[in-house]
């Protein structure tokens, strides 16, 4: 199993060095379109130094009527240009006929929605010419739906011939906002389908728990993490930190903490 | 009815749970009232149900996540103006933007400049000039703007400094230009 971090602009310079046990890194897709800020060639020299994986934050996979072609053509631009192992986008919607949302939010689980996120998962992989996993998110609201979340996810998996990348924190986070238990909810997917982890240590605020993506990871989504990988072949482990960067040395511990996720006792 | 008028022809789930993301009032009318809001937006009658059973409270802390990032974006523009507000950047925020939801194209933009005109109407003194400056320029697609803008010195109280603030369009699309600062002392 590898061990990396998604790339963020206030890290370059620490991934630039290869610091030990960073094998990999995700790079998020919109942060290399047009207009984003990215460094020409910068790409280039990160596919040269690291394995890397593409993570779209903005297809909307789970808005009805057709994707955004302008937002697939330069995703799959950046795809080109970093030549990942593997693509992956949310099991969300961001926006909606009337406008965008800005952020991800959940679909209902109907037999309908997994007819349009199969589809438009599909088209995505078959754009860019590589295999695509589909990601859980966090939702603060449960959507009542025909099936199941997890009979969901094992059917969109089938449908769409693509992995599961799961979020163990958004999963933890799910499990304690709504009150289930976040193994149980594991052993009902199809433990083959689950490719790549994402953690980060998650968030409170008063009652609920939030993915801030500020926080070091805790124990206890190590240990969930552990459970997971000791029971599905998990190949890429990321580290998902996004706000209140640590110091070198701290990263270097948090990458650390990932390697114990593969490592039996 | 919030701002949102009864649909033409059936809305689906994502749409109708779209617009309750957006619209603040129209979260408080589904509260009050849900049955009556459902059928005034006109929902499909086999999405219905999902959005009868939707809890208040946790649709309007999944909106307020939304909002919490566009608060992020919105600081990309005006950094200083939120400094100044400190503890009060995110209920000012808050109420603001639960009312208003940005438009595409350069939403980012468009909000910061909506939430800074609102903001000198309530909080005057919280709004960096600057800034206000910068996106008056970018959002009514100036060519070349100049200012004169005063700023209260640090230290000894009664000092003030100037400057002139440059804005230059330097291409045709919309985000390029540049920007120079001459500083005066008074």
């Amino acid at each position: 199993m590898m061990t990396g971090l998604g790339y963020r602009r206030e890290l370059a310079a620490w991934i630039a060095a290869q610091p030990r046990g960073v094998e990999c890194l995700e790079i998020t897709a919109e942060h290399f379109y047009p207009g984003a800020g990215a460094p020409p060639g910068q790409l280039a020299r990160l596919a040269g130094q690291y394995h890397l994986f593409v993570h779209g934050l903005g297809l909307s996979l789970g808005t009805p009527g057709p994707l955004d072609g302008h937002q697939l053509d330069q995703f799959a631009r950046v795809v080109q240009a970093a030549n990942p192992d593997w693509i992956s986008e949310h099991v969300a919607f961001t926006r909606t006929a009337e406008g965008d949302l800005g952020h991800l939010n959940p679909v209902p689980p109907t037999r309908e929605m997994l007819q349009i996120v199969a589809d438009h998962a599909r088209e995505v992989a078959e754009r860019c010419g590589k295999p695509i996993l589909l990601e859980n998110i966090t939702s603060h609201v449960r959507l009542p739906g025909e099936l199941a979340e997890t009979d969901f996810l094992n059917e969109l998996c089938a449908r769409a011939d693509c992995g599961l990348l799961l979020d163990v924190t958004n999963l933890f986070i799910n499990s304690r906002n709504h009150g289930f238990d976040p193994l149980a909810w594991v052993w009902e997917l199809e433990p083959r389908r689950i490719t790549q982890l994402h953690i980060v240590g998650y968030s409170r605020a008063g009652h609920r728990y939030t993915d801030g993506h500020a926080e070091p990871i805790q124990e206890e989504l190590i240990e969930l993490a552990r459970a997971i990988a000791s029971r599905a072949p998990v190949q890429a482990v990321i580290l998902e930190r996004d706000e209140d960067f640590p110091e070198p040395r701290e990263l270097e511990v948090e990458i650390a903490k990932l390697s114990r996720i593969s490592r039996p006792d | 009815m919030p701002n949102f008028p009864a649909s033409a022809a059936p809305i689906d789930f994502t749409t109708a749970f779209g617009r309750l993301l957006r619209d603040g009032a129209l979260r408080d009318a589904l509260a009050a009232d849900p049955c009556r809001v459902v059928e005034q937006l006109g929902v499909r009658e086999q999405d219905r149900r999902a959005l009868l059973q939707l809890v208040p409270a946790d649709l309007e802390y999944q909106a307020e996540i939304l909002l919490r990032k566009r608060l992020g974006t919105v600081r990309e523009f005006i950094p200083e103006t939120l400094r100044r507000l400190a503890g009060e950047a995110w209920p000012c925020f808050h109420h603001y933007a639960r009312r208003h939801w940005p438009e595409a194209p350069h939403s980012g933009p468009r909000d910061a400049h909506v939430f800074a005109g609102y903001l000198r109407k309530t909080q005057p003194a919280s709004v960096c000039d600057r800034e206000w400056n910068r996106l008056e320029f970018f959002m009514k697609q100036k060519r070349l703007a100049v200012h004169w803008v005063r700023r209260r010195g640090e230290g000894r109280a009664g000092w003030w400094r100037g400057e002139l603030q440059l804005l230059v369009r330097t291409g045709r699309q919309a985000g390029r230009w540049a920007e120079w600062f001459w500083h005066f002392q008074l």
